[in-house]
């Protein structure tokens, strides 16, 4: 039988094309910012690895870091008609009046030697304030929960684009090959359900998906061999299956086969790898209580010690998705219900991965898909924000950004992304530069087009670089 | 769309002569209306959306015969490949077809004897007879419940956190019934959706309507039980449009749709239609009707059984748009009603029968085209209109418009049968193609949109199962009847609510059942289902995700009730002579005989593992195969 050339094309760029460190050395030299070299001799990569905190269902800019006097200000009255203009609220419809600015009920204090201004519900973030960059002008176009996360992911509101998680396993590979090289980990209160797609590869190879652990429980399940087979009779069978398959993926050229290989080796080692990984009695008490962790919990702080063990074992993406940031109808019920689960860990994450030396080489991505509105959706008690996109906050952290920063800012009323906006593909160009990877360099061909995670747009924010 | 542009320029006669003819009937202000909206079109101006047309009478496409295509579907398909230049893939080889056919009408694989009797069916149409023999088979219904369950989110649980066990699966054995029984899509839709206000509804036709009592439900007399229960009028709406129309028109619960022509008055009229089923309280003290039937258990005994149905209130709850989408706050009163866009001026009384007839009309542009597409989805991976849940202005176009018209009408005139609907597919040169992938194909056409060759793709987690059951010799094909709790990892339900009970493991055969049997727990369902995509069922799911991770290996490998299934295919190949083994066990797994090369490198392979374990080798790798987990 003759090897079908399409075949032959694909088996030598998975099977020698691709080391251990992902795609070829002269590759991933293409991929590194041209701009390092010379505009910023610096910018070698600082980070290897990701850990971005989605807070699934968009947490309030104005209640947590993006303070608004002039809300408290004009509590009550109607927003001013300027800043509405072709403004889509998802819930407030306009039909019942004009919305109504809303101050705060939180308070916000000044904190570590950067003075940023941080909400009292993340008394702990605020501790560790120093480390961080505040982005308050972020903007997007997207007002509805699956699009957004969506467009915040993978630059395009549509399915069907990779995301984040997925470009940088294609990129950059894995620095662990006994584990995925992008690791998505769930918690908190479910309002709208986390869908595959979140982390999907969209038109790259599937092996780049973003695998999924169980919120509870054994993170993955059948982990152990049946009883009675040993290792070798094992390496004996999954050699046959290889065979089987590498021999069929000749015939049918199908990319998923060669998935399919890549995937049974990856769950042979993660058979060794995994039960280490999660095993959380490893940690010290105080470690633990750094996080708040509780072995066995369904937890956010669970899954950032989880985080930073897999970090620390080279997985380059760990995407964290705490659920129940949706605070229409309640937010002085939801929103420190959220904060609470949060706080203590996220800020145990960067002090642990700090005094680790770790800090250096990840980068930390905080937000979720959009803000929360400054006007009120509601009345009297059961009061609550709306979807907000068109200024909102998020924060980096970590390997290669600048710390103790604010960046950007939105208008009076926190409505709108005024100085130095940043649009999603502008956040996605800086934190690949952080990794080294030139946005514009790192591409996939697909129908005849050069994709890419910032589609047509995106430039780096130096000021948000060191 | 260019269709109405193009009949505007082609009139047959000149506007002059078409007024005077017209206008003494018409009237004015019809005529000014009429050459407004076709003007409108030639400029592209509100154009109606192409799915809001009914489906085109299209003529066949004329094929040259040396293409050699066996079906009217063929001829459409040929003529979009062929205007690129390329052509069809050639005809798969009959072994790999049978297990295609197989795996699609059944979810269950060749067996072996079956394949000795295909291939000695000599008759020119040995295929076709495969096909209606398979049609035919109570597999088939089993098999398409599988889809037809995830879009009624079919589940044995009632969701939210409470997540407690109710009696539905009556509603399950119907879906099985009626479509091994080749309902018409008319009367599966009608039956289910309005069967308790047919006139002298039938005890079947009730338990049907427990479609729409899949819902999940609060429970208690919950002091939030109001915003439950309009929850559960808002998932009804929004299956129902995913499901019959094609439309998410959940947006609209909230604020006038953004982009489909669904305003929010609208979305209450509809609202309206399906807030008339009595609740907690009202009535009884149950979570909604019942009713009470006997049937026979595993034992013989006559047991009673309460159906979850749909029933209607003697005086109709008002309904009011909800501001915001909140039901506290009410905004003007909604009669009952269709959306304008549908509305055709004929005065009619809104009801879930009126509006279930109103759906099955043969002038509806919307029902037999997304049921249609839904089908080709389920043989072809990807729908002609590739989001098969949403054929309004964001959805995608269809890759074949005039084929999907042209198979909408003859669905529709051949009396919404969807079992000559799935021969008209299977019988096609199309769907009997090599699924191999083409060099030629890769750059111009990497979604196989143009479908020049058969797709390939993973099985559902359903037929994985069942299928390592079938080669293995486990699976107990009884059908029907309560849901059963196969083995499933220690701690997995841990997260159920204490009252919803335990996982209380099957006994005996019931471990062996088909996996539509497996209890669906909504809030934990079975990791063997969930690992390989299988939705949770809390709504409804018109396109399965696909994927393909680490944890699907770890799971066919390790999870024990596969490797029950390994060993139980191991001591049946251990019973075969040597000579025979190799072939058997590919037989039975992969339903071919293993080539010269295959055969040569296992049997040299195998000589060197200990004989003990040989068999254990053969039918672990098998059932791990690649080939084993796709439809190829």
């Amino acid at each position: 039988m003759t090897t079908h050339p399409l075949a032959e094309a694909w088996t030598r760029r998975h099977f020698l094309g691709r080391s251990a460190q992902g795609i070829g050395t002269a590759a991933l030299a293409s991929l590194l910012s041209p701009r390092g070299a010379g505009a910023r001799s610096q910018s070698l990569p600082r980070a290897k690895h990701v850990i971005a905190l989605f807070m699934s269902g968009g947490p309030s800019h104005v209640d947590l870091f993006d303070p608004k006097p002039e809300l408290a200000r004009r509590d009550g009255q109607p927003i001013p008609d300027e800043l509405t203009k072709g403004v889509h609220f998802a819930q407030i419809s306009r039909q019942s009046g004009k919305p109504k600015l809303k101050a705060s009920p939180y308070h916000f204090q000044k904190h570590g030697q950067s003075g940023i201004p941080v909400s009292e519900l993340l008394p702990h973030t605020a501790e560790i304030i120093d480390e961080i960059a505040v982005v308050r002008s972020l903007h997007s176009h997207v007002f509805n929960h699956d699009p957004a996360v969506t467009y915040l992911n993978t630059g395009h509101e549509r399915v069907g684009r990779p995301t984040m998680g997925s470009w940088l396993s294609y990129g950059l590979g894995s620095e662990n090959e006994d584990l995925p090289a992008f690791v998505v980990l769930t918690s908190g209160v479910k309002l709208q359900p986390l869908l595959d797609n979140y982390w999907s590869s969209g038109f790259l190879p599937t092996q780049h998906q973003g695998v999924e652990f169980r919120p509870a429980g054994d993170p993955v399940l059948h982990l152990r061999r049946p009883p009675g087979i040993s290792k070798a009779r094992r390496r004996t069978e999954l050699d046959l299956i290889r065979w089987m398959n590498a021999r069929h993926h000749r015939d049918f050229a199908d990319p998923e086969i060669l998935t399919r290989i890549q995937q049974y080796e990856l769950a042979f080692r993660m058979q060794a790898s995994v039960p280490e990984l999660t095993d959380l009695s490893q940690e010290t008490n105080e470690t633990l209580a750094l996080y708040g962790a509780r072995p066995g919990e369904r937890s956010y702080a669970n899954n950032c010690l989880l985080a930073r063990r897999l970090v620390e074992r080279g997985v380059r993406f760990v995407q964290l998705y705490d659920m129940g940031w949706d605070a229409h109808e309640s937010l002085v019920k939801d929103l420190p219900r959220q904060c609470r689960a949060i706080d203590r860990a996220t800020a145990g994450l960067i002090k642990d991965l700090k005094r680790r030396g770790l800090l250096e080489e990840t980068l930390i991505l905080w937000g979720g898909e959009f803000g929360r509105t400054p006007v009120v959706e509601g009345a009297g008690r059961l009061w609550g924000r709306d979807h907000h996109p068109h200024g909102f906050t998020m924060w980096m952290a970590g390997g290669g950004i600048r710390r103790g920063t604010v960046y950007g800012a939105t208008d009076p009323f926190g409505f709108h992304a005024e100085e130095n906006p940043v649009a999603v593909h502008d956040f996605h160009a800086t934190a690949l530069h952080c990794l080294g990877v030139d946005h514009e360099a790192l591409t996939y061909r697909f129908q005849g087009r050069d994709f890419r995670l910032t589609d047509v747009a995106g430039k780096v924010v130096p000021e948000l670089l060191r | 769309m260019t269709a109405k542009g193009t009949k505007a320029w082609h009139l047959p006669f000149s506007l002059p002569t078409l007024y005077r003819a017209v206008m003494p009937r018409l009237g004015l202000r019809l005529v000014c209306a009429l050459l407004g909206m076709a003007w409108a079109s030639v400029n592209g101006e509100d154009a109606p959306h192409w799915a809001f047309s009914a489906p085109k009478a299209v003529p066949v496409p004329r094929t040259s015969p040396a293409a050699n295509l066996r079906h009217p579907i063929d001829a459409f398909v040929w003529h979009r490949v062929k205007a690129r230049g390329i052509a069809l893939s050639p005809q798969a080889d009959p072994d790999r077809l049978a297990r295609r056919l197989s795996l699609d009408l059944r979810g269950l694989p060749v067996s072996p004897s079956e394949r000795m009797a295909y291939q000695n069916d000599d008759s020119l149409n040995a295929l076709d007879r495969l096909v209606d023999r398979w049609l035919a088979s109570p597999f088939y219904g089993e098999r398409m419940a599988q889809d037809w369950l995830d879009l009624a989110r079919y589940a044995d649980t009632t969701g939210h956190a409470a997540d407690q066990p109710r009696t539905m699966w009556l509603f399950r054995d119907w879906v099985i019934d009626a479509l091994n029984a080749d309902m018409p899509y008319d009367q599966f839709t009608l039956e289910q959706l309005a069967g308790d206000r047919l006139p002298s509804a039938s005890e079947a036709q009730q338990i049907a309507t427990g479609f729409h009592r899949n819902s999940m439900q609060a429970l208690g007399n919950n002091p939030r039980k109001e915003e439950f229960r309009v929850r559960g009028v808002v998932d009804r709406l929004d299956v129902t449009g995913q499901v019959w129309l094609g439309l998410s028109i959940a947006c609209a619960e909230c604020h006038d749709h953004t982009h489909d022509p669904i305003s929010q008055k609208d979305y209450y009229g509809l609202f309206a239609i399906f807030n008339q089923v009595p609740h907690y309280g009202e009535t009884f003290h149950v979570h909604g009707p019942r009713l009470t039937v006997s049937r026979k258990n595993a034992h013989g005994d006559t047991i009673a059984v309460d159906a979850q149905v749909m029933d209607t209130l003697l005086e109709p709850r008002p309904t009011f748009v909800h501001l915001r989408g909140n039901y506290e706050m009410r905004g003007e009163r909604v009669l009952p009603g269709i959306p304008a866009v549908f509305d055709d001026g004929t005065e009619r009384e809104w009801n879930r029968l009126s509006f279930a007839q109103w759906l099955i009309a043969d002038e509806h542009p919307l029902t037999a085209r997304v049921a249609v597409n839904r089908a080709w989805q389920q043989f072809f991976h990807h729908g002609l209109v590739r989001t098969a849940n949403d054929f309004g202005k964001y959805g995608e176009a269809p890759s074949h418009p005039d084929l999907l018209d042209w198979m909408t009408r003859r669905f529709q005139s051949g009396g919404w049968s969807l079992k000559r609907l799935h021969r008209d597919f299977l019988t096609s040169t199309v769907y009997r193609q090599r699924s191999a992938f083409r060099t030629d194909l890769h750059e111009q056409d990497p979604k196989n949109r143009w479908l020049a060759r058969a797709p390939r793709f993973r099985l559902t987690a359903e037929t994985l199962r069942d299928q390592a059951l079938a080669v293995s010799g486990l699976l107990v094909p009884t059908m029907g009847g309560p849901s059963v709790f196969p083995s499933q990892p220690e701690g997995v339900g841990q997260f159920r609510d204490a009252t919803a009970g335990e996982w209380e493991e099957s006994t005996g055969s019931d471990r062996f059942r088909r996996s539509l049997y497996t209890f669906w727990q909504r809030m934990a369902p079975h990791p063997a289902m969930t690992t390989f995509d299988a939705p949770t069922r809390e709504t409804c799911t018109v396109t399965r995700s696909l994927t393909n991770t680490p944890l699907q290996a770890l799971a066919m490998l390790n999870d024990p009730a596969m490797v029950e299934a390994q060993l139980a295919f191991a001591g049946h190949l251990d019973r075969l002579p040597h000579s025979a083994r190799l072939e058997q066990a590919f037989l039975a797994a992969l339903n071919r005989l293993p080539n010269t090369e295959e055969y040569a490198y296992w049997s040299a392979l195998l000589l060197k593992q200990p004989a003990d374990e040989r068999a254990a080798i053969l039918a672990t790798v098998l059932l791990n195969l690649d080939e084993f987990l796709t439809r190829e």
